[in-house]
Order: C-alpha cells, then structure tokens, then sequence
C-alpha cells in the first residue's frame, strides 16, 4: 500500500464514522440519562445522610406530604389534619401499593415511623423525628402521630427523607440488601445499580399521580464537574444535577441547552473552632469576621450568582429571611482595633481547611488575602471531604469550611449548628440564650412568632461569630434543551414531572 | 532446573504479597475517618456514627480486624464493601474487564507506533523525521494525561459530536459500541506510552546497530531491512521487552486518570471512590490483586528471558 492510498482509506474511515454516528442524534424519547455528582450511597430513605441521595430519592420514594417547588405543602401519599398542637392525624390515599404490589396502608406507615425512632435501625433521621412520642394505627388508612411537644417544622421533615414510606414486605425480605434494590412508591422503580456506573430506574404504572411521561431514568455518577458538564454538551447526559458558577458561560452560551437557576437553600461557611486559641477569643472572630469582604467572594468564586449571607437563614425561606440583616461587615480598621485589644502578637497564626473543590480553594486564597490585611497569616490547607468531616467533628481545626445543602424550614439550617449538643456544632458554640430561642422557634406554631424567634437567634449567634457565614449558593442546574422538568431550591429531581417538548 | 527455578520464584511471591497486605491495610487506616463518616457525612449525630462503626466492625482494634480480614482472604473470601454491602470479590471481576480491555489495547496501539517510529528514528538519527519524533515524543511525554483527555473529549466528542464522551460498553453487547467508547479513554492512556516506548526502541535499536555483528551481517551482504528489522530489532527485544513490563505501574496510575476522567467502569475508579469512602475491604482487596498481577508480569518476564537466555537461570 503506498502512503496515498493509506491517506485515502483513512479519508474513507473518517467519512464512514462520522456519517454512521449516532452520538450527535437527538436524545432517545423514553430514556433520561442524568450526571449527578456522586453516586448514591444507598437507596434506603431511612439510613440516607448525605447531600448525594438528593438526585435520586424523590424519584424511588414518595413521603407522606409533598413540597411544591415554592416549599409550600400539600398532601402527599396522605392527607392531613392537626386537631391540637401535639397531634397529627394522617389518613393515605386509598388502593395505592408500593413498587412490589405491597398495599400502602396504615400498618405500612406505621412500621416506617416505628422503624426510624428505633434506636436500633441507627437512623440518622431519628434526631429529627425525636419530639414523636407515638404512632397509633386508627384505621386501615388512618393514623395518629402524637408528640411529646408541639413541633412546628413536623410537616416538613414528612416532606423529605423521614416521610417517605418503604414496602415492609420488601424490608424484610431483602434485609440489608434493600439498600441497593429499595422498594418504595415514587414514580420509578429500581431496576438495576451498578455501583459508580449507573442506576437504572423504569416508570412505576401505579404511581399515584399517574405514569410519568419518560418511560426510563439513568443516573450516571460523574464526580468531576467539567467531565459532567461535557459529557452534558455532547449529548451524553440529558440533566446534570449541578453547573459550577464558574462554567457558566459554557452553558449560557450552547443553545441546545438551557440553565435553571433559583436561590437555594443552604449556605457555604466555614466554622471557627472556639473550643481552643486564638479563635476562643471572641475579639479574635470578630476581627476575623471584620476583615472579610463578602462581595469578593460573591464575585470571583459565584460569579454574582449567590446571594452574600451574614447569618444562616436563607432567602429561600421567606417569611424568616430579612435582607437588611449585615452585622460585622467588612470594615478593616475596627478589625485591627480590636486584634490590637487583644494583645496578641500580630500576626495570628491560623490554619484553614478546605477540600480541593476549586471554588472552596479559590474562597480560602481569598480569605487569606484579607485576613492578611488584619493581622491573621493563613496557612490554607487542603484534603478531602471525610478528613474534613473528621476533623471538623474532633474539633482539630481552627477555620475549617462547613458548608450546609440547606432545609427548607429554618431549624434544619439552624437547630444543628447553634445549639450546645447540635450534630453540626463543629464550631463548638455554647449560648443558653441561643439554645433556648431555638427550641421555642421549634415548639411555636405561628410563623410571626417564629420569624421573630430566629432572627432574634440570628442576630445573637453572629454577635458572637462562632461561624463565618460567606453566602447563600443559587442552585445552578442544566439540561438539554427539549427537556421539560420543575426545579426545586434543594437541588433535588422531581422526574416523575420532566417530559421531552 | 527450570521447574526448580520457577517453583522457588512463585514461592517468593508469597511473602511479597502478605508484605503488600499489611502495608495495605495500616495504610489506609492512617488517612483520617473511617467508612462510618464517610458514609453518613456531615449531619449525622455521633451516636449514629458509632452505630455504624459497631455494624461496620471498624470499631475493633486494628490487629483484630487485620487478622479476621486475613482468615477470610485465605478463605478466599474477599469480604463485603462497607460502602455497598456487595461482595468485594464480584465487584473486582466486575471491574477488571473493563481495566484489562484498556490497559491491554492501549499498551498494544503505543508499540503499534513505538516500534516502527522508533526504528525509524534509530535508522535515520539527526534526520528531520528524527527530530520531529523525538519533538512529538517529548510533547505527548509531558502533556497531562487529564489534559489530553479533556482535550479529546472537547475537540471528538462536543465539538465533532463523532465519539462519545464518557462510558463503557461492553463488548459482548455491541462490539461497535465498545470500540466507539474505547478510542478516547485509550488515546488518553497510550500517547505518554507511546512516547516512552519510542525512545526506548530508538536508544534500544541505535545500541544494537553500532554493535560489530551487524558489521558482519552487512559483509555478509544482507539487505538493509533485514539487518534493521531482523538483527537490529530482534536483539533490541530484551531491553524492550524489559521497559513494557515496567511500564505496568505507569500503566495503572495512567488507568486511574483515564477511567475517572472518562467514567470506565474499572478498577482504578473503583478504587479512588473506595479511597474516598474508606472503604477498606475493597482498597486492600485492590491493592493486593494488583500486587498480585505486578509480581506475576515481573515472574512471566523473567521467565521468557529464562527461556530465552540461559546466562539468566544461573543463580
């Protein structure tokens, strides 16, 4: 063969592969394929507790109430009433059964509820649950959750993870297996996952709001945002649960697809250790605090697109948020004033640690370069996220992040991180005034009353500034164009909604 | 003597391995957290971490678990994923197609262009098709393997839409499938492949070409291709053959970037999620395999050099 005719029959094979591709066709009407960011750790909604279930649980599970994308409640598998405070009649639709044909009935409801509170199943939805004194049967559809004190945010914790009911038949047959093959009563049913490959779910006929339109959902687990986001534009992906601020523009700027953007509810902080020097000094968090400009971060690491948070309430949840709210901002002089009260010697040695997510890296040189200016040398350190957890909950840190996915009702953002024994206190914060405002924003039932109560808690905590708070992440998600799907502020996938225009 | 050769050379990979295994297991109990925290991430109460740790058995002291972990592996046993609850054993076959048909196909397409490009630059040195290859080598050399990943993906997959971008097919569901899903993730891993092994035929065929019995196949009036590919590559084979089976290490890490980049469903993503979620049954199990396969491919090279040259079996 001479050299010409080898570039000949390479010109052919060129030609032949990109007239048979078929990687550029429009994408397949009865199949969804998503990138999330990390697969799900397990499909049992009682034992889920990281951010990552968020993409695929809605669509397994159904709870007992339902959350519409504007956070508001309406009746899920069951309906609801609350006679008094403390108790919570709950009566299910008729003739609905789960994935494996199991009826949805009051026992059903029941045995889920039971199985949580118990302390054996090691729910890490029991904390939440804990004001539930008892489940009682009172019909084959009705049942009575009575509770040991009034408990404003109840509906909405049925509303998510600790709402959503599993086939007992299913449970027991499966036992620790049900967490890869869960049977519940969402819109899709599982038909296979294949760990850090793919979860394969299909249409569940006897949904209770009907069929969904796409016959066939895929979650495909893309770690790395940018290896997400092309696999998006070439048209591997139909939906990614997540677009980093920062590749905003690649997405803008592709007319075969389309951005969703909201305000979200979480918000992206980081903890100040006040269990040892120099941030057990409260003069020390403060000037901290002082020295950090916001509305530099908001630009250089969310690109405009988040809102600048000062305190933990966000402006998802409306009828709490006050947007006028800006204690201890930046003001670079009174930061210093009070270092120089302190009578430290300047600078302050501090660490900080961040995992290496590009934008929490980008943060941290950021907050280095204005600390710097106040009297702090930062030294940034960098590891992954269990280390993080691990340092955070052992306390060996001094300025560690701890970002929070956000609840839809304030004590979910608050309740954890404020008060003495919260699972989130990483900070290791102690106000008996802070803790008792918390627990009464729990226990009142009026919204007035509430708003009231976590301002005022609001206010308190960042007086003391045991967390810095930086800002409220929108929640940033794409999809191809022709895909017609409801986003929801906590970033989780309602597919049973999405159809092809 | 052979068979007493090779018999006391398999017996030596015995100690290596229980070596391997317990380097393994200390090591990864050195990264701070474990499986429990990783799992149930930043909400959970730490009454519901020390929970899991009992149901998980990472509680136990670490010569505990060492031992129980040993007395199933002899078994055969590999254990469960504390991630997943599956087998650890199923989850490895599972993954090593995916790697092998990679690793395999990759190596083979760099000496597809190793050999060839190599004898031509050791024939014609300071020649331009010299130059141009060494320039070539010493890009793809030192290009990031993420980089031209990403690269390919952007300039085959979004731009010209004639690849895809991400997965695996397997081959005994559409043979067409698994090679459209090959080229990029493969491409990535053989350019730096390529490169090194380019330089090792040219330096490996240039040495034999200068040496004085190819003065003697050319009095002998032999024609120039068949000293060349005859003489010159034949006796450059060992020192050749010798860097491809080191390469192997190169080879792995390499799998480790390209499947995570390219979401191939093998061993190298298995265990960077395994890594990350401590999920200790299936890093050591990882670990211990590939140990396994390093020693095996160092034992079979040996071996073909022992087959090949005596002077290698004498003690």
């Amino acid at each position: 063969m001479t050299i010409a005719a080898v570039y000949r029959s390479a010109a052919v094979a060129a030609a032949l592969i990109w007239s048979t591709s078929t990687f550029a066709a429009p994408p397949d009407p009865d199949t969804l394929i998503v990138g999330i960011a990390s697969d799900p750790v397990t499909l049992d909604p009682g034992l889920m507790a990281s951010y990552f279930e968020v993409a695929v649980q809605f669509n397994v599970h159904e709870a007992l109430v339902s959350q519409r994308p504007d956070l508001s409640l309406e009746p899920g598998l069951a309906s609801y009433e609350c006679p008094d405070p403390t108790t919570y009649d709950f009566k299910l639709r008729p003739g609905l059964t789960f994935h494996d044909g199991t009826p949805i009935d009051a026992a059903a409801a029941k045995f889920n509820l039971d199985r949580l509170l118990d302390p054996a199943t090691g729910s890490p939805r029991r904390p939440e649950l804990e004001p539930i004194d008892s489940v009682t049967v009172t019909g084959p559809l009705t049942f009575e959750v009575k509770l040991k004190h009034p408990f404003a945010p109840l509906l909405q914790i049925l509303a998510l993870r600790a709402g959503m009911l599993i086939s007992p038949t299913a449970l027991k047959a499966l036992g620790p297996d049900f967490a890869a093959h869960a049977v519940g009563a969402g819109p899709y049913k599982v038909v296979s996952w294949t760990k850090n490959s793919e979860l394969v779910l299909e249409r569940f006929d006897g949904y209770w709001r009907g069929p969904a339109p796409i016959k066939r959902i895929v979650f495909r687990p893309m770690p790395d945002e940018t290896v997400r986001l092309m696999n998006l534009r070439s048209g591997a992906l139909q939906l990614v649960d997540s677009v980093p601020a920062q590749s905003l523009s690649n997405v803008t700027g592709d007319p075969t697809l389309a951005l969703k953007q909201t305000s979200g509810l979480g918000f992206n902080a980081f903890s100040f250790n006040t269990t040892r020097p120099p941030f057990s000094d409260r003069d020390v968090r403060r000037a901290f605090t002082l020295a950090v400009d916001r509305s530099v971060i908001q630009h250089a690491v969310y690109f405009d697109t988040a809102t600048i948070a000062y305190g933990a309430i966000p402006p998802g949840a409306a009828w709490a948020y006050d947007p006028a709210f800006a204690p201890l901002k930046t003001d670079l002089p009174a930061a210093r004033a009070l270092l120089a009260k302190t009578g430290l010697a300047l600078p302050i040695a501090v660490s900080l640690t961040v995992t290496n997510d590009l934008a929490q890296v980008r943060a941290a040189e950021i907050l280095q370069a204005q600390a710097a200016r106040a009297g702090f040398k930062v030294d940034i350190q960098r590891t992954d996220l269990t280390s993080l957890i691990t340092l955070l909950k052992r306390r060996t840190f001094d300025l560690a992040i701890s970002p929070w996915s956000g609840r839809s009702d304030p004590d979910g953002n608050l309740f954890g991180f404020f008060t003495r024994s919260g699972s989130a206190n990483f900070s290791g914060y102690s106000s008996p005034s802070v803790d008792d405002l918390l627990q009464k924003g729990r226990t009142a039932l009026d919204l007035t009353t509430r708003a009231r109560l976590y301002r005022q808690a609001e206010a308190e905590i960042a007086e003391d500034a045991p967390v810095l708070f930086l800002a409220f992440p929108a929640m940033l998600q794409a999809a191809d164009a022709s895909l017609d799907w409801i986003q929801y502020p906590d970033g989780a996938l309602h597919l049973g909604f999405a159809r092809y225009k | 003597m052979m068979v007493r050769w090779l018999v006391r050379r398999v017996l030596a990979i015995v100690p290596t391995l229980f070596g391997v295994s317990i380097i393994g297991f200390f090591l990864m109990r050195q990264v701070p957290g474990d499986p429990a925290t990783a799992l149930l991430g930043f909400e959970a109460s730490s009454d519901a971490v020390s929970a899991l740790q009992a149901r998980l058995h990472v509680d136990q002291s670490w010569p505990v678990q060492y031992f129980a972990w040993i007395a199933s592996l002899l078994q055969g046993d590999f254990g469960r994923s504390l991630q997943t609850g599956r087998p650890v054993g199923e989850m490895l076959a599972q993954s090593f197609a995916p790697t092998a048909l990679l690793a395999v196909s990759a190596l083979g397409v760099s000496l597809a262009f190793a050999i060839p490009a190599g004898v031509v630059a050791a024939t014609h040195p300071r020649s331009a098709a010299d130059r141009l290859l060494t320039l070539i080598g010493i890009v793809a050399q030192s290009m990031p393997a993420f980089w031209l990943g990403v690269l390919l993906i952007l300039g085959l997959s979004v731009g010209l839409h004639i690849l895809p971008s991400s997965g695996y097919i397997s081959p005994v569901v559409s043979l067409w499938g698994c090679a459209m899903h090959l080229i990029s993730p493969m491409l990535t891993l053989a350019a730096g492949l390529a490169a090194a092994n380019m330089r090792t035929v040219r330096s490996a065929v240039r040495q034999v070409l200068s040496a004085d019995f190819m003065r003697t196949a050319k009095a002998k009036g032999l024609s120039r291709a068949a000293i060349v590919w005859h003489h010159g590559l034949g006796n450059a084979a060992m020192p050749i053959v010798t860097v491809i089976s080191l390469q192997f290490g190169q080879l792995l890490s390499g799998v480790v970037v390209a499947e995570t980049l390219f979401d191939w469903p093998g061993i190298g993503k298995l265990v960077v999620e395994a890594v990350f979620a401590r999920d200790y049954p299936v890093v050591e199990a990882v670990v211990l395999c590939t140990a396994a396969v390093f020693v095996a491919i160092g034992l079979a090279t040996d071996a073909l050099y022992a087959a090949v040259d005596p002077r290698v079996r004498l003690p």
